[in-house]
């Protein structure tokens, strides 16, 4: 998730600018259903599914998509991975089940509405509002299959493996010889003979191979058309009856899209997303929770992320990641620090600011002005830099409020990792 | 990629979607450095064309302003750099069109959120044809003394304060923009400056590397030490490392990658396969800060400890004599924007106009300090507004129906009169309404409309001083002047004028005192004792009451009806109220489709 966190972070640079066209980078997760969906319609055979979000619906859905299955798969949809060994707190174990066809509705029924945790959503796990009804396959090999874009070559690049099924790490450290990359033309696309190389590297053993070039176009079709930024299919999986299928697949589209894919962004789920984050992202401001004890506002990410670093070398912890952005209004000011003080672990604030392009006088009477609005009952610790920094810190010093100053940005994390452990 | 040195001090740009405040920062920024030509050739607006006005120094100058990118590389030929300022949407087509010129050389990218597939071709292009791509999702780079891209480095005090008006000798490149102009700060503190900094941007996949600028820096002589802020993330680092490895960098290199923090995140449990099939432990800050250190970087332990190793680095310089000292100059004062100094009370300037009647400037207007809202919400008429703006004050009820009255009983007198006959005589001639209404009320004066202010001016004169009615009459005649406000071409004594008697009513039952329209009765009586058609006309009346009013009001001092009456507000009422009927005529005229008036000959004496 380095991605994501970087263009988080590096969102600054932009505000900074004094530009007008700030836009919230919030990464899109989507659902499995919702992947299955969006690539059957580009032609990629997937197996079949249904998704249902009451107990009332699936007898229906069974009898309607898988009137002569035996076996089904009933898969729990959270924004979140390792579900098939979480717990729900309700006390079943796992998120994804494989049932007989008519018991499928009894296991559903206790997925739904439920909350699932596993090791990716923290102890106070996600609601499962829908779960995914699959037929089980009977796969006979499986392979690996992925399209993102690379550096080296400046346009997207194929990987494949004959082998799959765990991750392109271990793949990578197993079997090297076994991956082969095939770069493709950024203005040309891609090719007959770029698909074929990538068939080839598969090393089919019933698939049709004529077909299987046309499953790679496809997938590369959807890859670009959609501006996925990682189209990750593994397992690509044969079939016993000799299908490709797109067995299992991880999609991640290019936030910077959002404004030419408004199809695929509305499927964002808000019920998976952190509240803070939400009502941060209503504000227009960067807002990352984490778990630590001192809420940091900060201008710029390069600033915030330096702040946090020094923050842990004092020994302290960030409770979060707040980026205010470049030409914070005063009311977005008031904003931030509201989500800061109504996070309970917050013990200390901390509000580190170089003025550049805005000047700290008024960055200064923001402050004092927020801190008026909202009742603050942990310290607050302020450094300033920058334009008019001696003016700002005056206005901090009048303002009678009980603000501490610090000189520098050691001094302010010092101060501020002392203020949140008395 | 080039491979030394970007700018100069005559070094061009042409900045794409116009923003006043980052061209001026740039010319500002070039005047400081003593630039003789501004680094702003030209503007690209898509569908403009012309000049945009911009101070460089003291002077104003007129910078062209083109419509497409090929227009303006055509037009400024020496223009290599191409600032592009562009809305996320549509930078990428405007960038490649720009890297399509050949004249230009340099495209900065300050748009966050350009989509990656598109970003990837525009660098894929560069590369192949060795141009430079700096951003996107950046804020730019500067030359220290030479060039300025944008927004960067911030304001000017800033500018001055990190000494970026002249070189130094430490090349700066960074991701991100805001931290570059903390470390513009700090590197001025401990060295002796910039000599150039760059602010590759934040973007997953930038247009330039950190090593791109880094072996760039290590082929301009003028830069003796580089500084490297890395962040976690990607591996740009690490093609830095191996160019230090290889030997590829000479010069001292000084780094630290942000983001020591960033096992924290939550969020980095969702690592995505693919995005760590190069090991995401690699990426880390603390993995990228190590594997410099190794290929022979100066590292520090800490964020805060990097402004101790760039000193030390760079006292080690200057005592093994590589660092020759920097010419220090004084940078010349740039003239502060008039509105900035008044607003920070340094400068006052006179002002060329006064008002005193109404202020728009507020959450709503006012007109002589009352609010829109009040004057609605009271349910105030026309007459009570024509008081605030005319008298400036609000007058009591009776009055203000009085001039509600008056404008009523003005508003028309048929098509025949000199004003409505000139309007409808334009009208016929296909002008416009103002055109139509205007010649109409450029009739008015002494001998239409005018007699009004007259009548009130010796009505209060002869009144004021004692006059009988006699003595005033035939004081006139001996004069040579007519009575104003007496007489009428159909009215006679025994057939008065129906307005007259209206306003009189009125007057009587509201006002508190009507002894100048008494004085007038008893001038008409005289003056009818000698001409029966002698009788008060509805000028008279007015020019009579409305003295009444003012004094009858107790609103109005002496000296404040003396010159109302000598401005002549009172002709301002006929003007006003004759408007409603002259516009009447204009839009009759139009719906009759009345073709050109011709006045007939038969109409006319010809005569020698």
């Amino acid at each position: 998730m380095v991605r994501a966190l970087l263009k988080r972070l590096v969102s600054n640079t932009l505000t900074v600018a004094g530009k007008s066209q700030h836009h919230q980078l919030r990464r899109l997760n989507i659902h499995e259903y919702q992947g299955a969906e969006l690539m059957s319609k580009y032609g990629i055979n997937v197996p079949k599914g249904v998704a249902v979000s009451s107990a009332e619906e699936i007898k229906k859905a069974i009898q309607e998509v898988f009137p002569n299955e035996n076996e089904l798969v009933v898969k729990s949809q959270i924004l979140a991975g390792g579900r098939g060994l979480g717990t729900f707190k309700n006390g079943l174990k796992g998120g994804v089940h494989i049932v007989k066809a008519d018991e499928a509705d009894q296991i559903a029924g206790k997925m739904l509405g439920q909350i699932l945790v596993t090791k990716q959503t923290g102890p106070q796990g996600k609601v499962v509002s829908k779960v995914y009804i699959c037929e089980k396959l009977a796969l006979i090999n499986e392979m690996y299959f992925a399209i993102t874009l690379d550096r080296k070559t400046a346009g997207p690049i194929i990987i494949a493996c004959s082998k799959g099924g765990t991750s392109i790490e271990d793949l990578a450290e197993k079997y090297p010889d076994m991956i082969i990359k095939v770069p493709i033309d950024v203005f040309q696309g891609i090719t007959d003979e770029d698909a074929a190389k990538v068939v080839d590297g598969l090393a089919l053993k019933a698939a049709d191979k004529k077909a299987a070039i046309d499953q790679v176009k496809k997938l590369y079709e959807l890859f670009c058309a959609c501006d996925c930024t990682l189209l990750e299919i593994n397992p690509l999986a044969e079939t016993s009856d000799s299908q490709l299928v797109a067995a299992d697949a991880k999609l991640n589209f290019d936030d910077n899209a959002a404004y030419r894919q408004k199809e695929i962004f509305a499927y964002r789920d808000p019920t998976q997303e952190d509240p803070r984050e939400v009502a941060a992202a209503k504000a227009d401001l960067n807002y990352i929770g984490l778990d630590g004890e001192i809420g940091c506002m900060v201008n710029g990410a390069g600033l915030a992320m330096a702040t946090m670093d020094i923050i842990k070398l004092h020994g302290g912890t960030p409770a979060n990641f707040l980026d205010v952005g470049g030409n914070a209004s005063e009311s977005q000011v008031v904003e931030a620090f509201k989500i800061l003080t109504s996070d309970e672990k917050v013990k200390a604030i901390l509000v580190n600011i170089f003025g550049g392009i805005m000047r700290c006088d008024i960055i200064a009477s923001g402050i004092v002005n927020a801190a008026k609005q909202v009742s603050l009952k942990v310290p607050v610790v302020v450094r300033l830099e920058g334009t008019n920094v001696d003016q700002g810190k005056r206005i901090l010093k009048e303002s009678g409020m009980t603000l501490v100053t610090a000189e520098d940005l050691d001094d302010a994390a010092e101060k501020a990792v002392k203020a949140a452990a008395s | 990629m080039a491979t030394g040195q970007l700018f100069s001090r005559t070094t061009q740009a042409l900045f794409y979607n116009y923003k006043q405040l980052p061209i001026q920062r740039m010319l500002d920024f070039d005047f400081l450095c003593g630039r003789e030509t501004p680094s702003v050739a030209g503007v690209i607006n898509p569908g403009s064309e012309g000049f945009q006005k911009l101070f460089f120094g003291q002077e104003e100058i007129a910078i062209p302003v083109h419509s497409t990118v090929e227009a303006a590389c055509e037009a400024h030929p020496t223009a290599d750099v191409f600032i592009n300022f562009a809305s996320f949407r549509s930078a990428a087509a405007s960038s490649m069109a720009a890297l399509k010129q050949p004249t230009v050389r340099v495209v900065a990218i300050i748009a966050e959120g350009v989509p990656e597939s598109d970003t990837k071709q525009l660098i894929a292009y560069a590369r192949a044809n060795n141009k430079v791509v700096i951003g996107p999702a950046t804020v730019g780079g500067i030359q220290a003394g030479a060039f300025k891209i944008g927004d960067t480095a911030g304001t000017i005090d800033n500018i001055i304060h990190c000494k970026l008006y002249r070189p130094g000798s430490i090349g700066f490149v960074s991701k991100s923009g805001g931290m570059s102009n903390e470390l513009y700060n700090t590197i001025a503190r401990v060295t002796d400056g910039i000599y150039e900094g760059i602010a590759i941007g934040g973007d997953v996949f930038p247009g330039s590397t950190l090593s791109d600028h880094v072996l760039r820096f290590n082929n301009i002589p003028q830069v003796k030490m580089i500084a490297v802020l890395g962040e976690l993330g990607g591996r740009d680092e690490y093609s830095l490392v191996e160019a230090l490895k290889q030997g590829k960098v000479t010069k001292p290199v000084v780094a630290w990658v942000s983001g020591t923090c960033a096992r924290l995140f939550k969020s980095e449990v969702q690592f995505g396969h693919a995005g760590a099939k190069s090991g995401g432990e690699k990426e880390s800050a603390q993995a990228k800060n190590q594997a410099l250190r190794d290929a022979g970087a100066v590292v520090p332990t800490s964020y805060e400890a990097f402004e101790t190793v760039i000193r030390e680095t760079f006292e080690k310089l200057v005592e093994e004599g590589k660092i020759s000292p920097v010419k220090e100059a004084t940078p010349p004062q740039i003239p502060e924007d008039l509105n900035t100094a008044i607003k920070s009370g340094k400068v006052r300037a006179p002002t060329h106009i006064i008002s005193t009647i109404s202020d728009d400037r507020g959450e709503e207007p006012c007109y002589a300090g009352v609010p829109m809202s009040s004057i609605v919400e009271q349910g105030l008429g026309v007459g009570d507004v024509i008081s605030l703006l005319w008298f400036k004050r609000s007058l009591p009820r009776y009055c203000a129906k009085f001039i509600e009255i008056c404008i009523m009983l003005c508003a028309d007198h048929g098509p025949c009169v000199s004003g409505a006959h000139n309007s409808i005589v334009t009208a016929r001639a296909g002008k416009d309404l103002v055109s139509s209404l205007v010649s109409g009320l450029l009739t008015i004066g002494p001998r239409f409309g005018g007699a009004i202010d007259d009548a009130a001016r010796y009505f209060k004169d002869a009144y004021d001083r004692g006059l009988t009615p006699y003595e005033f009459v035939e004081g006139m005649k001996k004069k040579g002047v007519r009575v104003p406000g007496i007489g009428h071409r159909i009215k006679r004594g025994d057939n008065r004028d129906k307005r007259v008697e209206l306003l009189q009513r009125f007057a009587r039952s509201n006002f508190p005192s009507v002894k100048y329209m008494e004085y007038a009765v008893q001038v008409e009586t005289y003056t009818l004792s000698k001409a029966n058609n002698l009788v008060m006309n509805v000028d008279g009346a007015i020019g009579s009451l409305f003295l009444d009013l003012l004094a009858g009001s107790g609103m109005f001092t002496k000296q404040e009806i003396d010159e109302i009456v000598e401005i002549g507000y009172l002709n301002g009422l006929f003007v006003l109220a004759r408007s409603i009927g002259l516009i009447g005529h204009t839009f009759d005229q139009k719906r009759l489709k009345q073709p050109l008036y011709r006045h007939p000959w038969e109409d006319v004496l010809y005569t020698k």
